[in-house]
């Protein structure tokens, strides 16, 4: 039990500080009793009052800087002179006060800004100040707790299963080098034989592009990729001990409505990535997305070992990923893409085996948007979707394809028609609409008022569908940043409180960099968006921001453009052929059937 | 610590305001700013002129990807 | 038995570093045991890497000092802690310490009189110092009232007008010297925490006020009034007294003054209720007006150093630079005024002022 203290709260300023009135507050939640007196005291009025109330601490408050030294020594002196020095407690708090100045002007504690409530309920309990743990401890959120998929559209939920039907048909009897090569991985991580490894590294060239097979046989690095040296790989794993012992995480959520927060990195180099990683962590990122180099997307095989590359994009590598992995915070959320390439299915399988929370796979982005053969990646993707479900890796369904000019509809149907197959082969998928000014809405006008309406309906549209969790991307506000970092941070954050106030369950969003295209991002540029991020759930808390009614009508539109689509791919028989005709995304709406892989998938031999 | 600058993450934006007669002027000014300061890799990242002069941001890299970096090291 | 010497600063500039260093230095010459604390400290220079003021003070092996265990590890003098003391402060607990290796050293100390009383008797006592210096500044002076006297450093910095400077000074210097009672007359005062007024009629009862400070009209007025009623000796003032109050006091009883003593702890009491030169014209009206001023104890000034030197601000270049006012009128001027050694310490150097310490030991 503390006993209860008599505080005077004491401005000596001409205006009173909110800082006291905080802290006269948070004496009386803790059973203290106070006094504030009136802001336009002299310093003998104070003393007087200090006697007559007879207390036993006086937490004074000075804001102004000028001349801070002369008033508030003078005040101590007045104390002193007066005799209550002794009986009396002195603090002093405010925006001019550092604790060396209390300690030259003989105050017992200062309290400068940032000072919490409790530091100076602290010092009136006589106790030491020991700072909370950043409220409990950050937790790992899985976004797709509480969903049971269950489908309210009972008609788009049939035409889904045909489709799906159809997919798993096809797929059936076919496969490619990318799963076989998966195989093989994953016996050379089990294995315990070094020999037998060797074999399999053997094996695992032969079914690789040149590229990869002359490091294989050879040892020889792609062109503008590197292996780390040793002293850099310690001095990572130093750098990363140093900053996880001093983390302590800011939170960007104010409420609990307020989407988990993604950043993607990808700079090329594992070590900027860390560090991008390590700092958007502090300042309170959620999760972070791996970007893997667009080559990599085209090449047949992986490299192994620490690798550092030049260009956008880290090369994913066993190795390469661990070390990240290993310099994450436990509740940051990790994710490895693995939406578009030749090596889908491997890179789940290394995902899962290192521990990734999350990864993503669209077929219908993924050869539309990019650059992969349909049906190579229709057969790569049913496998890595079941590495999906095998590691317990939610995945979200991508739809980029919005940005080379599809329309949401189309998009949607695609990404309903994965996330189904998903949903049939056991793992967890994750919505993901783009929150973005689109081709298709810059030429239809639907964004000519305002970036709310279709967002929104976008979001009404998913979830009058089914009951799935959503992750807006990627990023949000796409086409709606421009160079400047205030304007650029400024549309960040009213889409993530968009997207907060329509409860989606994640966001990736931007740096404030997005829009530069003259150099890589820099992280003061990651700092801008999770800080303005985080003032607006600050802003809106609770509250929501209102569409007008077109979103509610274009819902309806989207929803509808949905179950035209999903029929017109099952009658065209299968979905891989939907994708070459352009059902899913025309080559006039901008969307190009990719060709890495083209005519690559083979019979199985069984 | 032998330079300070090993202590930057990527790179040091400058903000600022030049006063001048159009874009192509700022950006002039802008780079002669960032070279006079010693920046080697220069950027140009945001500029904005209206009357009576240019909002800038200009980028000087001290690190970029795939660099050795001095704060990892020292 | 030892004598505390307060050295304080007028503003920062005034010399206060250099009059210390002069004193230690002859101190040491002379081979006498010497000591030193603070009063808090002068955060003036702080060291941007160790967030410390910077050490300005060098000190020889034995010197005593009394400072906070932070301030240890700055500078490069090296101790022997003697006593970590209970006086706590925002650099840590004050210690005592012997200094084994000579060098530079941040001092600290305690910042209530009462802590700086502690640090006194254990400096004479069990250390057998002779000298202590108490490092104070002008907006620190109340812990000052340990002390057996107070050296002033003063200059341009504090004033660049020689005349207000002076008369400043001078004011200092005539409150700090009040008379004081004798021995027996009136010395159970000194256990009085509230305003007394003794009557003139020994049979009468002395009245006590519910206040120790004399600070706002409530309690003029109430002395005011028993004045009115009863015929007072003595008003005995033990703690502060404002000079709002003290010049509402005189306007209020004014001729009533006569034959009346005004009874207080100590100048610094008077000096601290406002600036010293008003304080010292209301001191003035109570003699005017035929009454008494005296203290319990007075903190006599023992010297001035004067330093001519002050940071000019040079607007067209932004920036400062030396600047000096004329020493040698500063020097003339301050020492018809005031009977005190005015010492220009960089000139002269220390041994004047080193007079007026020894003889009194």
């Amino acid at each position: 039990m503390i006993d209860k203290k008599k505080v005077l709260l004491a401005p000596l300023d001409p205006v009173h500080d909110i800082g006291l009135k905080m802290i006269k507050r948070g004496l009386e939640n803790k059973g203290h009793e106070t006094i504030l007196i009136p802001p336009d005291y002299s310093p003998e009025e104070i003393i007087k009052s200090i006697i007559d109330n007879d207390v036993d601490i006086v937490l004074v408050s000075r804001t102004l800087g000028y001349g801070v030294a002369e008033v508030l020594g003078k005040f101590i002196d007045l104390a002193e002179a007066s005799g209550i020095r002794d009986k009396v407690k002195i603090g002093i708090g405010g925006m001019a006060v550092r604790p060396e100045l209390a300690a030259e002007l003989g105050f017992d504690a200062g309290f400068g800004p940032g000072t919490s409530v409790d530091e100076a309920v602290a010092f009136v309990e006589g106790r030491e100040y020991v700072p909370a743990e950043n409220r409990s401890k950050k937790n790992k959120k899985d976004i797709t707790e509480g969903y049971d998929y269950l489908f309210h559209n009972k008609k788009i939920e049939k035409l889904l299963d045909s489709i799906v039907d159809g997919i798993l048909d096809y797929v059936s009897d076919k496969t490619t080098t990318a799963i076989q090569r998966a195989q093989i991985r994953r016996q050379i991580l089990e294995s315990n034989s070094e020999s037998e490894k060797q074999k399999l590294r053997r094996d695992y060239s032969k079914l690789c592009d040149d590229v990869i097979k002359s490091f294989y046989e050879s040892g020889k690095y792609r062109e503008k990729t590197r292996p780390m040296t040793n002293d850099e790989v310690d001095a990572l794993n130093q750098y990363v001990d140093a900053v996880n012992s001093r983390m302590n995480p800011l939170y960007l959520q104010h409420v609990d409505k307020n989407p988990v927060v993604f950043i993607q990195y990808g700079t090329g180099c594992p070590f900027m990535d860390i560090a991008h990683i390590k700092s958007c962590e502090a300042w309170g990122a959620d999760g972070a997305v791996h970007f893997d180099p667009s080559w990599g997307a085209r090449t047949e095989g992986f490299l192994e070992g620490y690798i550092t590359h030049e260009e956008d994009g880290s090369v994913i590598t066993y190795e390469n990923l661990k070390s990240i992995k290993k310099s994450l915070l436990p509740n940051t959320l990790w994710q490895v893409r693995a939406h578009r390439g030749l090596n889908t299915p491997e890179t789940v399988l290394l995902a899962g085996k290192i521990g990734a929370d999350l990864t993503k796979i669209n077929i219908a982005y993924g050869s539309l948007g990019g650059g992969t053969d349909p049906e190579r990646l229709t057969v790569d993707a049913v496998e890595a979707i079941k590495y999906a479900a095998e590691f317990n890796m939610p995945f979200d369904v991508v739809t980029n394809e919005e940005l080379c000019g599809v329309p949401a509809y189309k998009a949607f149907a695609g990404m309903l028609i994965v996330s189904k197959l998903g949903l049939r082969l056991g793992a967890k998928p994750i919505l993901q609409p783009l929150f973005c000014y689109s081709p298709e809405v810059m030429i239809s006008g639907q964004m000519e008022d305002n970036y709310v309406d279709f967002n929104a309906a976008k979001i009404y549209c998913l979830r009058n569908i089914v009951n799935a969790p959503i992750w807006c991307g990627a990023p949000i506000g796409f086409l709606t940043q421009t160079e400047d970092r205030v304007q650029s941070s400024l549309m960040t954050s009213l889409h993530a409180s968009l997207a907060s106030s329509l409860g989606v369950d994640g966001i990736s969003i931007a740096s404030s960099d997005e829009a530069f295209s003259g150099g890589p991002i820099t992280i003061p540029a990651r700092i801008d968006t999770l800080r303005a991020t985080q003032s607006s759930f600050r802003f809106f808390g609770q509250s929501n921001i209102v569409p007008t009614d077109n979103a509610h009508k274009w819902a309806k539109e989207i929803e509808e453009g949905i179950e035209a689509v999903l029929e017109l791919v099952l009658k065209n028989g299968n979905f891989v052929n939907a994708l070459y005709q352009g059902i899913l995304g025309s080559k006039e709406d901008g969307a190009y059937p990719g060709r890495a892989g083209r005519d690559s998938v083979m019979k199985k031999i069984y | 610590m032998s330079d300070v600058l090993e202590k930057i993450m990527d790179a040091i934006d400058i903000e600022t305001y030049i006063v001048s007669k159009n874009e192509d002027e700022a950006e002039k000014f802008a780079m002669e700013l960032m070279e006079k300061l010693g920046f080697k890799d220069i950027s140009i990242v945001f500029i904005q002129h209206r009357g009576p002069g240019a909002r800038v941001r200009a980028r000087g890299y001290i690190y970029k990807p795939g660099d050795r970096y001095g704060w990892l090291f020292n | 038995m030892g004598i505390a010497i307060g050295i304080a600063g007028t503003a920062k500039n005034t010399g206060k570093t250099t009059t210390t260093s002069a004193i230690f230095n002859e101190l040491y010459k002379h081979k006498i045991q010497v000591a030193l604390t603070s009063i808090g400290y002068d955060g003036e220079e702080i060291d941007n890497i160790t967030g410390l003021p910077k050490p300005r003070l060098f000190v020889k092996k034995n010197t005593i000092l009394a400072t906070a265990k932070k301030c240890l590890e700055a500078g490069n003098a090296d101790y022997d802690i003697l006593e970590t003391t209970d006086i706590s402060t925002p650099l840590g607990k004050v210690c005592i310490v012997k200094v084994i290796k000579e060098g530079l050293a941040v001092v600290a100390g305690p910042n209530k009189g009462s802590q700086l009383n502690y640090i006194k008797s254990r400096m004479f006592n069990d250390l057998n110092c002779k000298v202590i210096l108490v490092d104070g500044a002008l907006n620190r002076l109340a812990p000052m009232i340990e002390t057996d006297g107070i050296i002033l450093a003063t200059g341009a910095s504090r004033n660049t007008d020689i005349d207000v400077l002076v008369e400043e000074t001078k004011a200092l210097y005539e409150l700090l010297n009040l008379p004081t009672i004798s021995k027996d007359d009136l010395q159970f005062l000194s256990d009085i925490k509230k305003i007394a007024l003794v009557p003139k009629d020994s049979n009468a009862k002395t009245v006590f006020l519910k206040y120790g400070s004399l600070i706002d009209n409530e309690i003029v007025n109430e002395i005011a009034d028993i004045i009115k009623e009863i015929d007072i000796k003595v008003i005995f003032i033990p703690a502060l007294i404002s000079e709002f109050a003290l010049k509402t006091l005189n306007d209020s009883i004014g001729n009533s003054w006569a034959n009346k003593d005004l009874i207080i702890s100590d100048p610094i009491k008077l000096i601290i209720g406002g600036n010293p030169e008003t304080m010292l014209k209301e001191v003035n009206r109570i003699k005017c007006n035929d009454g008494n001023i005296k203290a319990l104890k007075n903190i006599p000034l023992l010297a001035i150093t004067v330093n001519p030197f002050y940071p000019k601000y040079r607007f067209d270049k932004s920036s400062y630079e030396p600047g000096y006012i004329n020493k040698e009128n500063l020097l003339n001027k301050m020492r018809t005024s005031i009977e005190v050694p005015v010492i220009d310490i960089k000139q002269e150097g220390p041994s004047r002022l080193l007079e007026s310490i020894l003889s009194r030991i």
